[in-house]
């Protein structure tokens, strides 16, 4: 995994923030474990030249990920993966990862996507974040 | 310091405005599939028959940009003294603009807007910091050459010797003074200094293409190499007249750039990577007249030009004009220098 291309894509055009949106995609490979603790993530300038935006956007991005633990920033030396706990369940924070599950599905099944599409969709989702982990567990 | 004989060569600015026309005139096909003119345009726009008739009378411009260029270097705009040669390359180049923003507006009502994604790979590493050292090392060479001449003024040849012909014998002198060894090393200095400024700016400020297709498209590097071979060779032309021979390095930079421009000839956008270009990731509106560019929110300082062979700066960066200013400004007061000791 850690010779592999690690490619985000951002949309200008979207009604999300471009910093979320990077934030999110690194996020995404965090959990993945495609990053180790200890590894480098590319500069802020380096993303931002690559991407075409503006460096606040890319520092913005590290900064939010750093306030989840995710990153520990040092000036000069770029963004390092760090060990991060997990932190205990909190019933609020699965409530509202239920309500955005359930209006993401609707949004999707409101533009035509079939129940059978959206299943094949989780489950790959779930078995690439968690292997077969994901397949029956979390309750 | 050939330039000084080259500025009154004709034949050779001729030679400079046929190369020039002739790459002005394969441009539209070196272009990016999606791309005609410096617009985004549908890909089949460019198969079209309204696309083929507008590249045919854009080139009716080019044929005439090079015949009024090579008039002009041999003397049918009247006596200009030493100046036809510039003259005629101006001429030319006016031309080919007025023909590129033509064929550039007649293109615009079949613009298309431009993809708002965007893609980085986060595997990939900065180069390493040995080549920041490399691009620096003539830099330091030349202040080396600045600090042995202030301190051994003496044993500075007089007369100074500041062209050398192709024999590596000096043949072209003048008076040792202080203008004249300091005004040569303020030109080679800024010389170096702009070609050093390219040369870091391809290795860390440039976008990089992201995708497998693109692993053999090196352009950034062979255009990194070019500049590199320049830099140590202006570098090197400094030590000249303290007697050191460059000859050596002479065949290093001549091999490197023979084979950098072969390399763009046969394998770069010539030998038919365009089409497999990707999205250069830039906004239209960004390319002011479709050459300049000029995006604050892009932190680009180069960016691939959508017409032409290269790369361009992105003029929407306060760092550009200050790093344009600081390497123009001595090549001016060293071409001010040379044009005194031409008269």
């Amino acid at each position: 995994m850690g010779t592999s291309k690690k490619i985000i894509k951002i949309d200008l055009g979207s009604s999300v923030p471009v910093y979320r949106q990077i934030a999110d995609q690194i996020r995404a490979m965090l959990v993945a474990r495609e990053f180790n603790p200890g590894e480098r993530l590319p500069t802020v300038r380096r993303v931002a030249v690559d991407l075409g935006v503006n460096h606040n956007t890319v520092a913005e991005a590290y900064r939010n990920l750093a306030e989840e633990g995710w990153l520990s920033l040092e000036r000069g030396r770029g963004a390092m993966v760090v060990s991060r706990s997990t932190p205990a369940p909190n019933p609020r924070t699965r409530n509202a990862f239920s309500q955005r599950l359930r209006n993401l599905i609707a949004q999707v099944r409101a533009a035509g996507i079939s129940p059978q599409v959206i299943r094949s969709e989780f489950e790959e989702v779930a078995t690439a974040l968690f292997g077969r982990e994901g397949k029956g567990s979390g309750r | 310091m050939i330039w000084l004989n080259v500025l009154h060569m004709n034949p050779v600015w001729s030679l400079v405005v046929l190369v020039a026309a002739s790459l002005e005139y394969l441009m539209p096909e070196l272009s990016r599939p999606g791309v005609a003119f410096s617009v985004t345009v549908a890909p089949e726009f460019r198969c079209s028959v309204r696309h083929a008739n507008i590249v045919r009378h854009y080139r009716r411009g080019i044929l005439v940009s090079a015949f009024t260029g090579l008039m002009v270097a041999f003397g049918a705009a009247g006596p200009l003294n030493g100046w036809a040669g510039p003259a005629a390359f101006c001429a030319q180049y006016v031309i080919f603009l007025l023909a590129f923003l033509l064929a550039r507006r007649v293109t615009m009502p079949n613009r298309i807007a431009a993809p708002d994604t965007r893609e980085a790979d986060l595997s990939r590493r900065e180069p390493p910091a040995v080549l920041a050292v490399l691009v620096i090392a003539p830099l330091l060479t030349m202040a080396a050459v600045l600090f042995w001449t202030y301190s051994n003024w003496q044993q500075i040849p007089d007369p100074y010797p500041i062209h050398w012909g192709f024999d590596g014998q000096p043949d072209l002198w003048v008076e040792r003074t202080p203008m004249h060894v300091y005004g040569v090393l303020g030109l080679l200095g800024g010389l170096a200094a702009l070609l050093a400024f390219f040369g870091y700016g391809f290795l860390f400020w440039a976008r990089r293409n992201v995708g497998a297709q693109h692993t053999r498209y090196s352009f950034p590097a062979i255009w990194i190499a070019l500049f590199l071979g320049a830099e140590y060779f202006v570098a090197a032309s400094a030590t000249l007249p303290l007697g050191l021979d460059i000859r050596p390095l002479e065949l290093i930079v001549l091999a490197i750039l023979a084979a950098s421009s072969l390399y763009l000839i046969v394998i770069g956008p010539v030998g038919g990577q365009a089409a497999r270009r990707p999205d250069d990731q830039t906004p239209d509106d960004a390319w002011k007249f479709g050459i300049f560019y000029f995006n604050p929110q892009d932190a680009a300082l180069f960016v691939e030009k959508r017409f032409g062979l290269g790369w361009t700066v992105n003029f929407g960066q306060t760092r550009a004009w200050i790093l344009i200013a600081m390497a123009v400004a001595p090549l001016g007061v060293g071409f001010a220098f040379v044009m005194s000791i031409a008269s």
